[in-house]
């Protein structure tokens, strides 16, 4: 049975040439039994450290960390029952594929018959069977990669823990290998915490996201809403691609706003917990393909490149602001097309952009 | 950034909670290094600074107001500087030729072998070969129908501790040769320079910090060298460690025996100092990282490859001559005199000499494991444990190897020779003096290993349940081997080989084949001091071959390759 994983008011502080360095602050998280948590964030930001506190490589400056209920902050990593997946495999250069499998088996102790029923189940369900005898160097990186993920699902741990498992492999292994392990880790019904700076990632294997900023949590959700409803700028900008257009409150109707965007009021909706007031500064933030082109009665700016994609068109747009702004319009044969150079105006349909304040 | 907090107080209990076995394992190895470093050296500065309660600087200046003594200093500096110029220049010429100039694969290895004869070999070997051909009666004279020419003194010593010595300086200089980006001196030649011009501008300047090191490592071997002064040096050409050696065992003064190794103690620290702090780490620098493809190294002009080859061909053919003279030696009844064939030599050898090969033995077999221990657990401590006082114990555990063996056979015949730690005599003592001053090489193998093995390997043991000590011996240890026993050959032949400190340690009880040769030179025994080499030799080549092999089983089952076919 899958158990709870709880992270309360944790910090990590290091001592790095006499300065202190908080490279985790005052992170909270509460995990669902079963559920799998991305980490996602810039380089730097703190999702190793907070995983290596996890699973106990790194011990919490403060705060708490309890599985199942159970406080292990101070538990060495040996006792935590969980399973970590290293970016470089972390494979014994000096055992055969089944001694590594085996490894985790033999401290607990069990029967040797029982290691052998068990490290064939493993490696068959990462569909290794057949190369139990070879060693580490012997193996290509996505077979590696599947022999250390085996190696701690034999121990059925209570949370598997995973920093970039797959950074090391081509993109084309990578997606295979992501719905690999999303498929393995339902199946198994296991509490996942798993580290990324692929976005790509992160949106197709997650129940949530946890987007991490210079060690602090910036917003906790489910992939569509951190995609629909970035709660700051740094996610909205972070996930996808986002114009920001800057503008100015008008009105406040509940979760509405009036917002007037370079002299068009546009009726957008306010971030959840935002407090708006007339004549304050926001910013909506509006998705590409939410952004099209059209002749007339939008933001009015030039074309500053023009690129087919096959199944759309991009347009960089040169607003009168300054900035610029990106705009897809599915390509569909006779539509109308926009060239370099040319006057644009960009409409958006305002229910689905979302102001934050500035 | 505002609140105050205080991880590392917490972290240092927990590391020590965590790991149990990591407390009794630093007690017992600063226990060991307190007896067996501190206390010792400890002693000898008593010895030479405090008389009769009070501290004083008499020892030390009836010393220095001894004409004989201040030319000891002198012979000692000149004849260091001497041979680390003259073994380096020869260990860059071989390490030139192997690494630059094409020649074929069994040929690169030979002049390898050949040169780690001078390593691997008692430290008498080249000056008894020497004395053969150059002595009195030597067959070099001889045949160049020199007459009376005086081989004893500066030239003799010199000749014979850079031939023992240059291997090491070739060692490390063809490592810093093999480490230069060959697309380097490539770029050179594409921009029009000439082979000699790319070597002056480009390849030379780049190992400077190769020959510094080179440099300093045989200043301090020659500085600390006892065995060839003391046969080759001659009344004429006093040393310190000799001159030490002589107070204390010809005249029984150990305090004017406690000063002069003072004197020594000076420079041998000031080179250690320079080595460690400053050419150390430069050096590193140029060898890390780079491996550049080793295939297309251009000509170097057909003169200069002729002269390099010239010379390594000479040096290694005369290293050969001198070997064989040895075996000749062995095995003829009067050298020079009477040149019959004879087994008489080797006959004395298994039977006066039996005791001091199984004594030789045993203490080398007792020295080697507990020493290749000790490496493994100071070295591990001290690369992957953040713990207080890592440094300084990495420090002193090299100290007794950066210190001349004459210092510490002095200060552990001071020490050791009364209560409260009684072991004049014992096999112990000896054991200790070997492991303490050659444990060095293997405690510099496990870090540099270490350093190569990624520690989320002992992380994902751990994360997988194991504890501390069965990560350390599961996977750590085995990972380590290779270094290790790469470090335990190097104290096996120094158990059997070294002299320095160990004389002033020998008994009636415990005596040693280095000493035994000793005696038969002083002797001028020359046949049975072969004899001794010969045997000595073999015995050292034989355990190397089997330590090797073990090295080479270790490698390739840790590289993995056990599971192929
Ligand atoms: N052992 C350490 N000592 C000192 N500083 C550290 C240590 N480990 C991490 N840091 C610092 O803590 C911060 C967070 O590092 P962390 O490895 O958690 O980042 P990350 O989010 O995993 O980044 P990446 O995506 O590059 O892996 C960084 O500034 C890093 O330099
Ligand atoms: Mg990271």
């Amino acid at each position: 049975m899958a158990v709870t994983l709880e992270l309360s008011n944790v910090s990590k502080v290091f001592q790095k040439d006499r300065e202190q360095v908080r490279a985790v602050d005052s992170v909270s998280l509460s995990v669902a039994p079963g559920e799998m948590v991305t980490f996602l964030g810039p380089s730097g930001c703190g999702k190793t450290t907070t995983l290596r506190m996890v699973a106990g490589f790194e011990i919490p400056s403060e705060g708490q960390i309890t599985i199942d209920g159970r406080d292990v902050t101070n538990v060495p990593v040996n006792r935590r029952d969980i399973g970590f997946v290293f970016q470089n495999y972390a494979l014994f250069p000096h055992m055969s594929v089944f001694e590594n499998v085996a490894y985790g088996l033999r401290v607990k102790g069990d029967r040797e018959t029982e290691i052998r029923r068990k490290v064939r189940e493993g490696l068959d369900l990462v569909g290794l069977g057949k190369a139990e005898h070879r060693f580490p160097n012997q193996l290509s990186g996505g077979e590696q990669q599947r022999v250390a993920l085996a190696r701690v699902l034999v121990l059925q741990p209570r949370v598997l823990l995973m920093d970039e498992p797959l950074s090391n492999l081509d993109a084309k292994l990578r997606i295979h290998m992501r719905t690999e392990i999303r498929r393995i880790q339902k199946h198994l019904n296991v509490t996942c915490l798993y580290v990324t700076h692929d976005q790509g990632e992160a949106l197709t294997m997650s129940d949530r996201i946890m987007v991490m900023h210079r060690g602090k949590v910036e917003q906790v959700g489910a992939p569509m809403e951190i995609y629909s409803d970035p709660r700051s700028l740094f996610v909205a900008d972070f996930i996808g691609q986002a114009n920001i257009l800057p503008g100015e409150v008008r009105a406040v109707e509940g979760g509405t706003l009036s917002v007037d965007v370079a002299g068009h009021v546009f009726p957008v909706r306010a971030v959840k917990g935002g407090s708006f007031t007339t004549g304050d500064a926001a910013a909506v933030v509006v998705r590409p393909e939410n952004l099209l082109p059209s002749d007339g009665g939008g933001i009015p700016g030039t074309v500053e490149t023009a690129t087919f994609l096959g199944g759309r068109m991009e347009y960089e747009v040169l607003l009168a602001s300054g900035r610029t702004a990106l705009s897809f319009d599915p390509f569909l044969p006779g539509k109308r097309l926009w060239s370099e150079g040319e006057s644009v105006s960009l409409v958006f349909d305002p229910k689905i952009a979302v102001a934050l304040p500035m | 950034m505002t609140q105050p907090t205080a991880p590392h107080a917490t972290s240092k209990v927990s590391l020590l909670k965590r790991d149990p076995a990591l407390l009794p394992a630093l007690i017992a190895i600063w226990i060991s290094l307190a007896v067996f470093v501190l206390y010792p050296l400890f002693r000898l500065f008593l010895t030479t600074f405090v008389v009769e309660g009070q501290i004083s600087f008499t020892n030390l200046a009836v010393v220095l107001e001894s004409w004989y003594d201040r030319q000891a200093f002198v012979n000692s500096i000149w004849l260091a500087t001497a041979v680390s110029v003259a073994g380096t220049f020869l260990g860059y010429v071989y390490a030139f030729a192997v690494t630059r100039i094409p020649m074929p694969l069994w040929l690169k290895w030979f002049l390898g072998a050949v040169t780690t004869l001078p390593l691997i070999s008692p430290p008498f070997t080249s000056s008894i070969a020497l004395t053969l051909s150059l002595g009195p009666n030597g067959i070099l004279l001889k045949l160049l129908g020199i007459g009376n020419f005086n081989f004893y003194g500066f030239w003799g010593t010199w000749m014979s501790e850079t031939l023992t010595y240059f291997p090491v300086s070739f060692l490390t200089l063809a490592a810093v040769l093999t480490a230069i980006d060959p697309n380097l001196e490539d770029a050179g030649l594409s921009l029009g320079a000439s082979p000699g011009r790319v070597f002056r501008t480009v390849t030379l300047p780049l190992s400077v910090p190769g020959i510094a090191n080179s440099f300093l490592l045989l200043f301090a071997s020659s500085l600390a060298d006892f065995a060839t002064p003391l046969v080759l040096g001659g009344h004429s050409f006093p040393v310190l460690p000799t001159q030490a050696y002589l107070q204390i065992t010809g005249m029984y003064d150990l305090r004017g025996g406690a000063a002069l190794s003072f004197l020594l103690l000076l420079p041998a620290m000031a080179v250690y100092f320079l080595q460690r702090f400053w050419v150390g780490r430069k050096n590193y620098v140029t060898i890390s990282g780079k491996t550049g493809s080793r295939s297309g190294f251009k000509s170097k002009g057909k003169f200069a490859e002729g002269l390099v080859l010239a010379v390594c061909f000479s040096v290694t053919a005369f290293i050969l001559y001198l070997y064989s003279l040895i075996l000749l030696g062995a095995i003829v009844k009067v050298w020079g005199v009477d040149n019959t064939l004879t087994m008489e030599n080797f006959r004395y050898v298994f039977t006066h000499g039996k005791k001091a090969i199984i004594d030789t033995l045993t203490i080398a077999a007792v020295a080697t494991p507990l020493g290749g221990l000790m490496a493994v657990v100071i070295g591990y401590i001290a690369q992957r444990k953040r713990f207080f006082g890592n440094r300084a114990m990495e420090f002193f555990s090299m100290l007794n190897y950066a210190l001349p063996g004459t210092v510490v056979g002095i200060a552990y015949v001071i020490a050791f020779n009364e209560r409260p730690i009684l072991l004049t005599g014992t096999m112990t003592i000896l054991v200790a003096a070997y492991m303490f001053r050659y444990h060095a090489a293997g405690i510099r193998a496990v870090i540099a290993s270490l350093h190569q093995i990624d520690p989320s390997i002992e992380e994902a043991s751990s994360s997988l349940g194991a504890g501390a000590v069965r990560t350390f011996f599961r996977v750590t240890v085995p990972l380590m081997i290779p270094a290790v026993l790469m470090g335990m050959r190097y104290l096996f032949i120094h158990s059997m080989t070294a002299i320095s400190a160990t004389i002033f340690l020998v008994s009636v009880r415990w005596s040693l084949l280095t000493t035994r040769i000793l005696e038969c030179m002083t002797e001028l025994q020359f046949a049975q001091a072969c004899a001794f080499s010969v045997v000595l030799i073999l015995l050292v080549f034989a355990a190397t071959a089997v330590l090797m092999g073990l090295t080479r089983f270790a490698t390739r089952r840790i590289s993995g390759e056990g599971g192929r076919n």
